[in-house]
């Protein structure tokens, strides 16, 4: 593990910024509880909602910096507990590295109503990622947008 | 109320070394070879594209019944055929296609010299009940290059002049509700403003962006983004100029970037850029820059070529590790022609080997004359910077005075060539080739897989067999049958003095209006996109829909007498 608190097993978001926003309307947060892991004691939650039959974006977000080391992947796993997009709202997982914008990458699209998967390893391959040098990493969970 | 609400979880966040494979053929174990031992050696091992660890090593313990390896300065890529006693060592069984490929074949000090890396692509299996065998073809990573195209990077589909490069610009347009993926090289329409524009890249994060290569019109916030008549969006504000101050792209940063690049290669081409001269002095200096626009069919070999020959430069496929017995990395060389023998800035080819008929002997010296390629009668013309056409013949003393029937080469129109000087000089070589120097030597020798393409050989004491001199190896190829017990090298020379001819020569230089198709299409480029087609309605508000002649789909366009 190359940066602080990778499993959240710290117990809170120790080595993260929680950078959630939305409408000011509805809530949005990441936090860290048992009931979110997936291994180990605690994982991180990412809850997002919004009206998006108004058209508002809802963003559960956190950021870590680490110091940069020729990596080559990434790996992470998932577990949509609950999806609901009654209006059809698309809603995405984005993993991204600092401003970069073409190393975004869309890894959860379109999550159909109700669908739950379950839990989602992944792997990403980071050679086209430019981190620069302060290198920087961005979960989010995203409603509309 | 929310409406939409998502509730994720996620764990077990962590960085690696290891890049994660991502072939979309399924490919998921990855490999490097160990050193092979023995007389015969070959490995197969996953493809280069997604190396992450070593879990595979195959040596085929004799099985190899014949391997024939050809490497010719005027293929594209080297190939091998390899034939394996049965089946299952080979293609269709094992998985083995498009694995990367290694294979050595001893030399005559003992040496397991690495003669050919690449991957196979197919292979074509014989069954009889007590000869059951598997033939298998290989290339080496060049293969990539000719099956990768142009257009599948349009931000390197043209290498400009650094003036023209200047006045490339790139907007950015925020887009929502997107219903298509965008794709780069598509042509997006605005649905209100009939503003167009080219796709560079996508980008997808919190706001979702397509970046536009010199857009045409100005988009309007929330009309529809159209893509051959279908909505993939909508604009989401206008565009904007992110142009900046861009980095001239000289032709060594456009070859680099064309094989992935220093950090992409092994997943773009599987070739590294290992050594790219600069052209600098060459490019504006030596030879006037200028533009080369690809077609978005022209393959990543074709368009290398090309700038090779303008500039005089050399493409070569090579590989190398840190042993011989290591596992080697195809590697790619990018460099002016006449460097081909620096000790620094070179091939990196082996010395050059002194053959008498005492030392290093070959077993056969063959003298190849091609009568075909005889000519007396030879013409060659180019297109002058200022529009003037320069032109020169060269023919024998025999045609001149009627005593030979001429022989031609084609008209040559080389756009390689910008003065009546070169153009003298380009015909005296075409002459001095076709009407005196029409013919290459095979040589054969055993056990000397330590000789490489293009590596020079000086031949003493054969009289009459082959003229003393400097001989440099345009072809070579590799011959092992009967199981290892032959082991043959085999060598097409010519004089080194002759080689720079042999070069130019043997390119095409015959496309006389490619040069004005480039001038055209610059100048077509500078224009607003536009396309033709028939007018289907029209609102009466300034809106119209149209088919295209081009591919008869139904698309939005602006009416031009509302």
């Amino acid at each position: 593990m190359a940066f602080t608190n990778g499993d959240f097993e710290t117990g809170d978001l120790t080595g993260w910024t929680d950078e959630s926003s939305g409408d000011g309307t509805h809530a949005e947060s990441v936090t860290v509880t048992t009931g979110a892991k997936i291994s180990g004691t605690y994982g991180a939650r990412f809850q997002a909602s919004a009206d998006n039959g108004g058209g508002s974006v809802s963003i559960a977000q956190i950021k870590t910096y680490f110091t940069y080391d020729n990596f080559k992947s990434l790996s992470f796993d998932y577990n949509p507990a609950s999806i609901v997009s009654q209006t059809g709202a698309p809603i995405h997982l984005i993993v991204y590295s600092n401003d970069s914008s073409w190393s975004f990458i869309t890894i959860y699209d379109n999550v159909l109503d109700g669908e739950s998967p379950g839990v989602v390893h992944v792997d990403i391959d980071l050679s086209t990622f430019d981190f620069g040098t302060n290198a920087q990493l961005t979960f989010l969970v995203q409603i509309g947008g | 109320m929310a409406n939409a609400t998502a509730d994720v979880y996620i764990d077990n966040i962590t960085l690696g070394y290891d890049r994660v494979e991502t072939s979309i053929q399924g490919v998921t174990a990855l490999a490097l070879q160990t050193s092979i031992q023995g007389v015969t050696g070959s490995s197969v091992s996953t493809q280069i594209r997604g190396i992450t660890a070593i879990n595979y090593v195959y040596t085929p313990a004799g099985r190899v019944i014949s391997a024939d390896i050809v490497d010719r300065t005027n293929d594209r890529m080297a190939s091998g055929t390899f034939q394996y006693s049965r089946t299952g060592e080979g293609g269709y069984y094992s998985g083995n296609y498009w694995k990367h490929y290694e294979y050595r074949l001893l030399d005559y000090a003992g040496n397991a010299q690495p003669v050919f890396v690449g991957i196979f692509p197919s292979s074509n299996q014989k069954y009889a009940a007590a000869s059951e065998d598997e033939t298998m073809m290989a290339f080496t990573y060049g293969w990539y290059l000719s099956h990768r195209y142009m257009g599948s990077r349009p931000e390197l589909q043209t290498l400009l002049t650094p003036e023209h490069q200047a006045e490339l610009t790139e907007w950015q347009l925020e887009f929502d509700f997107q219903e298509h993926y965008f794709q780069p090289g598509q042509t997006v329409v605005g649905g209100t403003s009939g503003a167009t524009g080219i796709i560079l890249r996508v980008e997808y994060g919190v706001w979702d962006a397509i970046v536009l290569r010199n857009p045409v019109g100005t988009f309007q916030d929330d009309e529809e983004l159209l893509v051959g008549g279908v909505r993939y969006a909508y604009a989401d504000g206008t565009a904007v100029d992110i142009t900046g101050v861009a980095t001239v792209m000289t032709p060594e940063a456009w070859v680099t970037a064309l094989l992935g690049g220093l950090d992409g290669y092994s997943y773009t081409t599987g070739l590294r850029p290992f050594k790219i001269a600069s052209t600098s002095g060459i490019w504006g200096g030596t030879k006037p820059t200028r533009d080369f626009p690809f077609e978005e069919t022209t393959t990543y070999r074709e368009a290398i070529e090309e700038v090779s020959a303008y500039l005089g430069f050399i493409f070569y496929e090579r590989w190398g590790g840190d042993t011989l017995a290591s596992n080697q990395e195809p590697r790619a060389y990018w460099i002016p022609q006449t460097a081909i023998d620096d000790p620094s800035d070179g091939l990196d080819l082996p010395a050059a080997v002194t053959v008498t008929p005492t030392s290093n002997s070959p077993v056969d010296i063959a003298l190849d004359q091609d009568g075909s390629d005889f000519a007396n009668l030879v013409k060659v013309r180019c297109r002058g910077v200022g529009g003037t056409w320069y032109h020169k013949t060269v023919e024998s003393s025999g045609v001149t005075d009627h005593t030979e029937i001429p022989i031609e080469t084609p008209p040559e129109t080389n756009k390689m060539l910008v003065t009546q000087a070169e153009v003298d000089t380009r015909a005296a070589d075409v002459y001095a080739y076709r009407y005196t120097q029409a013919c290459t030597w095979r040589i054969t020798f055993l056990r000397r897989s330590d000789m490489r393409r293009l590596q020079l050989l000086t031949f003493s004491g054969f009289t009459t067999k082959i003229p003393d001199g400097s001989y440099r190896i345009i072809d070579i190829e590799y011959h092992e049958s009967n199981r290892g017990t032959e082991n043959t090298t085999v060598c097409t020379v010519i004089l080194s003095s002759a080689f720079q001819t042999y070069l130019n020569y043997t390119r095409s230089f015959t496309d006389g209006i490619r040069m004005i198709k480039d001038a055209i299409k610059q100048e077509l480029e500078k224009q607003p996109i536009s396309e033709i087609g028939t007018v289907s309605t029209v609102d009466g508000l300034g809106g119209a829909t149209f088919t295209t002649e081009k591919d008869g789909q139904l698309k939005p366009g602006i009416d031009a007498n509302p």
